[in-house]
């Protein structure tokens, strides 16, 4: 403001007309003095005097001015041979959805429908994006945790190879686009002229889904439903079916079971439920007093599981020679040892006859003596133990007899629920095949099930499918099976879909849409709604909904809801009211009835005898004529993985780059073979043999896995898809072509018996880690129960030091953590670990961590944030396994912060080690000097290869790094803040139930605690105070926020070879 | 030491220039080069650098455009062919200071033969190792100048602390301070070859670079005192620029670098490399230029007991490694050690130990000391022991660190060796100019040392 009016001293003062502050009305302020001062304090207007002054400088210095004029102009040129950043346009909402503000989440419940199970989801959205897949808690199948391909199956949605119209051609011929009224048209055609009419699909278990389809069956004269899933549970309904005279796939109390006998079940990683298995089995792993218990889990496996790894005392087997354990405990229990009310009666007592030694004997020299051990301590166990088994019916039989000696049903085994969960019927493919070769089959349905690349004779399976009238496949891509379809539909992901899930006797499960369908898809529910109102005639529910022309798969759900669980669990609300709190909660669990011991039939040992009978006894042969070896006899045992599970998710990155707990393979299957067998045969790690066996022969790597019994081989399923998409087509070999169906109603995995031939090819395997021992360093630590209980501090005592309470030093304290109000710490359960990976998973999703491909890891460079070291102790046939989950420490005394010569990693005043990626010029020291390498360096920019959709998935939290730079595990500090900002607007501070990393939250162990140990209250003040907790390699000083608390393994005297007792291992 | 004082040099000193040179045959000696049409062996090398460097710079565009990721380098391995490759040429820019500097003010008159050249190789040394560290960086375009501390307005300042950063001070310093003393030794040689000048743009090049020298007594004298100075400057960079890049690896705390022998151990590893570096230049230079006379085998036999000298020093520093790291009792530092000379990497070490310990020790025979073919021979397998010792610190230490988990094996892509070609290319371009361009022999300090300015009057 000009002043416009001369100052007091010469004339009369004049109150300005207009003034801006009260001061302006004084005199003083209009003083030169006055004006100068204010002139002066202004950022551009200078008291002339002052400008003359500097102006009569003599020139010594830069001005200010004139050194950013110069800085601005080099700037300038500095950035002039940098490309210009691509132009994004943001466009906000016309009209906002009002529950929506840009930036902020919206939570949706909903239900995962990756695999059987049915995990209850909180399924996190941005701008209407579904983003991260988490855990709901009030969900009693997996209890707010969900697994690697749970977490994985967000991406699926934005899998840019899905099919985004419906597509029709000929049988195994070239397809081409159309509309769905076409398509819908050509169906409706096919239906209605259909008499015979047979639907293939994945276990249903939603009570809606369930009506529909035969709602939609009864309109034709001959309709079938064949459920057929490679990993479901088959066999486990049958068994039960055999011994209880119930098909149903029980519930496991593994949270009350002191003593766990695994017999080939990865019940852990792959096997029925896995996540709820492995909550539950951790409640009796966590030690924190010496008095604490402890359960003790024996695995009798032919591959090294995940389970097996984590287990107390593990048993190498034979594949298929899983009965003949089961047998052989039960022989020594209830005929030698004459425990149980099974003790002397006669039936079972014939059918166990035989002796110890005979049935140690065929699965694989096991010592007899230890399992007479296994037999007494499940025994002292009765009533608070478990048996489970994998495969075979007659191994389920076996082990219900064992149960029910034991007196576990009824106890920790719950039968009574009449729900099928898990299980279809995948044997009726057969007798399906048949009526296709036949021509009888007007119509057949496929629906998300994938029999031609599942069914041990595909090919025939799709040969027979061309004499089918026409064939319709439900599927999101033109899968291997779709291929030899009429009509593909494309289908919806589920995070598109209505639907929901009953998938124990008490959980009903909502599966609520969080996004609108991104293609032009639709559920096959609506697939079928719209055929009925296209014209196929039918009754009920279906033909209601289609009445209405707005009806769709969503009105039938929630009308069957209103039929059906409405008046029993209303609680006298309305409908609505009970609809939408169901649906915010995203389940609704129902009081389950008590349960009860069941009769167990004798008679129904009689396969397993028959069973037993027929396992061979082991007759390897090796023929060596120059350098091609072949060696014949050898067993096959084929698994799934806890990445590709049975092979439907193959098109997904993520899970095709998650490293195998145990082999930390990536993206390809390999044969795997005990050391001591391949060093016999003179095959290592990567060398390309040629596998044969009845059904089939392919090339395929070696790998040498310590655990394996001497002829045995294993083989991951899941690989070899040939229509999976861009990701997955080619990625390893089709493993089912070995897989048979025998007298059972599943496929049978284990047992068929092959032979390998050396090719002299070599095919490097993408493996994350290449030594696998500990080298008697200080990194992590193991003892034994009974050492635990005389001394909880006893784990601490070993040499080199795995645990220092004042490292010696020249400096003092780095900086007083107390008086701040959070100081983020970690810690991780090594005993509760076990392995399964759904953190390295979650942590690659929740902080946009990027896929590189395999050819990157073999250099070496993949760029999880998170990875499970896995380290293998004592004998290599028979190996003890530590996992140690590893990401960044975030050490007080870091030693990547020192070395950064641009500052671009700092610690924070709560304890973070912070990484600014806009500073980071590369130089990558930070990495080598880091002990832990942790750190990840980019070494391209890797997000140029997420393409279309698939750029949907980022967190729009956590940037997107690009290449030169170094990132790491940052203890998910965009929840962090998230988690402050929250508290503050509440005007508290942050609780332990505010916040949690991505790896803590999807853990099904509870493994990770992660907390602010300031705060008096938190989990983590405790577990870091627990006699167990240390920290990696103290020696160092480092300092880590990371503790790990040493595993107790639950054997007799020592330690096998934990950590650092020994001087190397 | 003014002009050449003839009178006071003592018959039983040693001839420093033979061939019974008067000082202008001197001058037409050093300038020949300069002033004729390059000869076909200049070409065929300057051809063959141009193409190596222009193949290095093609790589290197590539990784700008690409990333790092194009070179062999993983998670455990953050530095290769890389920061080895920068060491190795900081190491070579040691000897040219060191016989100008330190050399000068020990009165060691043989220097003025050589100390030219060498200090021609160590700016042009220093200058590829710069290019070398720089172009290591993942962002190049931003290290370029984030790592100096220049005031801005987002207030970000570099890390002091960081041995990166001192390395920027050592080596920008060393480079800085070679250069001037380098331009300041060749203003009266530039004046000498001006006024030989028949050509008009040479003869306007050379009046600017010369400043005006006229050779007065007045000039003499600053010149004389200036040089001193710089002589004292340069002398404790000499230790300090390679102890400073020692202390990237000693200030970590990885096993195998975090060793307190580093510095000292460095620079006599430095002074070893320069020494065989220059030994192959001027075995190469004095057969193509005829400087026989000037660089004579009395200068190359000095040179060489500076090989085995420091060759033996560090034989010493690997030794006492490998006691340390048994006397520490430390299971990494144990284990990092066994694995250096018995791991994967083996050969590497071997390689190392057998150029730079074993294959010197030749040179306690007099006769190979004196032998052209033999110390060539020596001197290559010095610069490639040298390149390995680098080698087996960096990639054994990092291979095998703490974690067992995470090692793994680093193989070069052929990139980075293409790279690595690049950068040798890039410095024989440099030095080939130089010899075109500049005089090779300090023509005036030689002088000074000669003991008679006429033909026929010397003494031997």
């Amino acid at each position: 403001m000009e002043p416009t009016h001369k100052p007091a001293s010469e004339t009369k003062f004049e109150k300005p007309r207009h003034w801006v502050g009260v001061e302006e009305l004084k005199p003083e302020y209009w003083t030169d003095e006055a004006i100068q001062t204010r002139n002066a304090q202004e950022f551009y207007d200078k008291p002339i005097e002052t400008l003359e002054k500097l102006e009569a400088m003599d020139r010594a210095g830069v001005s200010r001015r004139d050194f950013l004029t110069v800085m601005g102009a080099s700037m300038a040129m500095a950035s002039f041979a940098c490309a210009r950043r691509p132009v994004n346009k943001i466009i906000p909402y016309v009209v906002q959805p009002q529950e929506m503000t840009p930036g902020n989440p919206l939570y949706f419940s909903s239900t995962c429908r990756e695999c059987a199970n049915a995990c209850g989801l909180i399924v996190k959205t941005r701008e209407g994006r579904p983003i991260k897949l988490e855990g709901n808690d009030a969900h009693p199948v997996n209890g707010g945790s969900v697994c690697a391909q749970g977490q994985a199956s967000v991406l699926n949605l934005y899998d840019p190879d899905r099919l985004k119209k419906p597509m029709k051609g000929s049988k195994g011929g070239s397809k081409s686009s159309v509309n769905w009224a076409e398509a819908d048209s050509l169906v409706v055609a096919a239906l209605k002229a259909a008499k015979k009419v047979r639907i293939v699909s994945l276990p249903e278990s939603g009570e809606s889904s369930r009506r529909a389809i035969k709602e939609f069956m009864s309109s034709f004269a001959d309709a079938k439903w064949i459920e057929a899933d490679p990993s479901g549970l088959d066999e486990v309904a049958e068994g039960q079916n055999e011994s209880y005279g119930t098909r149903v796939v029980p519930e496991f109390a593994f949270d009350r079971a002191e003593m766990v006998v695994s017999i080939g079940a990865d019940f852990l990683g792959t096997w029925g439920n896995p996540v709820g298995n492995a909550q539950k089995w951790s409640k009796m792993r966590k030690l924190a007093h010496a008095k604490d218990a402890l359960s003790k889990l024996v695995v009798f496996e032919s591959n090294m599981s995940i389970t097996g790894a984590s287990s107390d005392e593990r048993f190498p087997i034979l594949p298929g020679s899983e009965v003949a354990v089961g047998l052989a405990i039960a022989h020594e229990m209830i005929v030698v040892q004459k425990k149980g009310k099974f003790a002397g009666n006669i039936d079972v007592s014939s059918y166990l006859s035989g002796s110890l030694e005979e049935w140690s004997a065929k699965a694989g020299s096991l010592d007899g003596e230890k399992v007479k051990k296994v037999a007494s301590e499940l025994w002292e166990a009765r009533g608070k133990s478990i048996v489970v088994g994998s495969g075979s019916r007659a191994l389920q039989v076996v082990v219900n007899l064992l149960n029910s000696n034991l007196e576990n049903d009824g106890r920790t085994i719950d039968g009574t629920a009449n729900v099928v969960t898990h299980s279809g019927n995948i044997h009726a493919l057969i007798s399906l095949q048949s009526e296709l070769e036949a021509g009888l089959v007007d119509v057949l349905i496929v629906h998300g099930t994938n029999p031609v690349y599942f069914l041990p004779k595909g090919q025939a399976f799709a040969e027979a499918m061309k004499k089918a009238k026409i064939v319709v496949s439900v599927s999101d891509r033109i899968d291997e099976t779709a291929a030899f379809a009429d009509v593909v539909l494309a289908e919806n992901h589920y995070l598109e879909s209505w639907g929901d899930a009953h998938p124990n006797a008490s959980t009903y499960s909502v599966q609520q849409p969080t996004i609108a369908p991104l293609f032009d898809t639709r559920c096959f529910e609506d697939m079928m709604v719209a055929w009925v109102r296209g014209g196929v005639k039918t009754s009920g529910l279906l033909a209601q909904v289609a009445q209405n022309p707005k009806g769709s798969f969503y009105d039938y759900v929630k009308e069957n809801w209103k039929q059906t669980l409405y008046p029993t669990h209303g609680k006298g609300q309305g409908f609505n009211d009970f609809w939408e709190s169901t649906l915010q909660v995203g389940v609704l669990v129902a009081k389950a009835g008590a349960s009860r011991e069941r009769p167990f039939k004798t008679g129904s040992l009689k396969i397993a005898r028959d069973q037993a009978a027929k396992i061979k006894s082991l007759s390897l042969g090796k023929k060596s004529t120059g350098p091609v070896m072949e060696a014949s006899g050898l067993l096959l045992g084929l698994y799934f993985k806890g990445s590709l599970g049975d092979g439907r998710s193959a098109n997904n990155a993520w899970l095709q780059e998650m490293p195998d707990p145990v082999t930390t393979v990536t993206w390809d299957n390999h044969l795997n073979i005990g050391p001591a067998h391949a060093a016999e045969l003179g095959l290592q790690t990567n060398d390309v043999v040629l596998l044969k066996g009845a059904q089939g022969s392919f090339e395929i790597p070696v790998k040498v896995q310590p655990g394996i019994a001497k002829g045995a081989v294993t083989l991951a399923l899941g690989y070899g898809r040939t229509s999976a998409g861009s990701v997955g087509n080619g990625v390893g070999q089709n493993a089912y072509v070995f897989s048979e169906f025998g007298n059972e109603s599943g496929l049978s995995f284990s047992g068929s018996e092959v032979s390998i031939a050396k090719t002299g090819k070599k095919y490097q395997l993408a493996e994350t880690q290449l030594h696998h021992k500990i080298m008697g360093r200080p990194i992590l630590n193991e003892i034994s129960f009974d050492e635990f209980k005389k001394n909880p501090n006893a784990s601490m005592e070993t040499e080199p030091p795995v645990k220092m309470d004042k490292v010696p030093t020249l400096w003092s304290e780095p900086f007083d953590y107390s008086k701040s109000p959070h100081r983020w710490m970690m810690a991780v359960d090594l005993n509760s670990c076990t392995g399964c990976g759904a953190c390295v998973v979650a942590c690659q999703a929740e902080n946009n961590t990027p896929v590189v491909g395999r050819d990157r890891v073999r250099q070496s460079r993949e760029m999880h944030w998170m990875r499970i070291d896995r380290y293998y102790m004592g004998d290599e046939n028979n190996p003890t396994v530590a996992f140690q989950p590893m990401m960044c420490q975030h050490c007080e005394n870091a030693p990547c912060e020192t070395v950064c010569p641009v500052v671009a990693t700092s610690h924070s005043e709560d304890g973070l080690n912070q990484m600014t990626y806009s500073r980071c010029v590369g130089t990558r020291y930070c990495q080598n000097n880091c002990p832990y390498k942790t750190r990840r360096f980019n070494f391209f920019d890797h997000w140029k290869d997420v393409k279309d959709t698939a750029n949907m998935v980022w967190n729009p939290d956590v940037t997107v790094r690009s290449r030169g730079i170094m990132e790491k595990c940052t203890f998910c500090v965009q929840r962090i803040n998230e988690a402050k900002g929250k508290a503050k607007d509440r005007k508290t501070s942050i609780k332990d139930s505010d916040l949690k990393t991505a790896c803590q939250q999807t853990c099904p162990t509870d493994a990770i605690i992660f907390g602010n140990v300031n705060d008096k209250d938190s989990a983590i003040h405790a577990w870091i105070k627990n006699p167990r907790a240390f920290r990696s390699m103290e020696v160092l000083n480092t300092r880590p926020a990371v503790h790990y608390l040493t595993k107790v393994r639950n054997a007799e005297g020592e330690a096998a070879e934990g950590g650092a007792h020994h001087g190397h291992s | 030491m003014a002009t050449a004082n003839h009178e006071t040099l003592k018959p039983i000193q040693d001839v420093l220039v033979t061939g019974d040179r008067t000082f202008a045959e001197v001058n037409d000696d050093v300038a020949r080069p300069l002033e004729t049409f390059p000869t076909g062996k200049w070409w065929v090398c300057f051809i063959a650098a141009m193409a190596a460097f222009f193949m290095g710079a093609v790589l290197l565009l590539e990784t700008f455009k690409n990333g790092v990721g194009l070179w062999g380098l993983n998670q455990p391995v953050g530095w290769g062919n890389d920061v080895t490759t920068f060491v190795f040429w900081v190491g070579i820019g040691h000897a040219g200071t060191l016989i100008s500097a330190i050399l000068f003010l020990f009165r060691q008159k043989w220097r003025t033969g050589i100390n030219r050249s060498a200090e021609a190789m160590t700016i042009f040394a220093v200058m590829t190792a710069g290019m070398v560290i720089l172009t290591h960086t993942g962002r190049t375009w931003l290290a370029a100048f984030w790592l100096l501390p220049y005031p801005n307005q987002r207030q970000l300042w570099p890390n002091f602390r960081s041995p990166l950063e001192w390395d920027v001070f050592a080596v920008s310093t060393y480079f800085t301070i070679s250069l001037i003393f380098w331009y300041t030794g060749l203003v009266p040689d530039l004046a000498s070859i001006r006024d030989r000048a028949k050509n008009k743009v040479r003869k306007f090049f050379l009046t600017i670079l010369s400043l005006g020298w006229r050779g007065s007594n007045k000039q003499w004298v600053h010149y004389e005192q200036a040089y001193l100075i710089f002589a004292g400057l340069s002398t404790p960079l000499v230790l300090s620029v390679h102890s400073v890049v020692s202390f990237d690896f000693a200030v970590s705390q990885l096993p195998g670098w975090h060793t307190t022998i580093f510095p000292p151990y460095f620079v006599a590893g430095a002074i070893f490399s320069g020494f065989a570096m220059v030994v192959t230049l001027l075995v190469l230079a004095r057969e193509a230029f005829n400087l026989k006379h000037y660089i004579t085998m009395d200068h190359l036999e000095k040179m060489n007991k500076i090989i085995m000298t420091t060759g033996m020093l560090v034989g010493y520093a690997y030794a006492v490694e490998f006691f340390i790291a048994w006397y520490s009792g430390s299971t990494f530092e144990r284990a990092t050690f066994i694995n250096r000379a018995f791991g994967d990497y083996w050969w590497a070490y071997w390689i190392m130990v057998s150029c730079n310990v074993f294959i010197p020790q030749l040179f306690w025979v007099k006769k190979f000391r004196r032998s052209i073919p033999v110390m060539f021979v020596v001197s290559l397998y010095v610069n490639i022991g040298m390149y390995f010792e680098r080698f087996v610190i960096i990639v054994t230490s990092l291979h095998h660190d703490f974690l067992p988990s995470s090692w793994a094996n680093y193989i070069p892509s052929w990139v980075e060796l293409g790279m690595f070609t690049g950068w040798i290319g890039f410095f024989f371009i440099w030095f080939l100019l130089f010899v075109r361009f500049l005089p090779s022999i300090a023509m005036g300090e030689v002088k000074s040392v000669m003991d008679q300015p006429r033909k026929g009057a010397s003494h031997a």
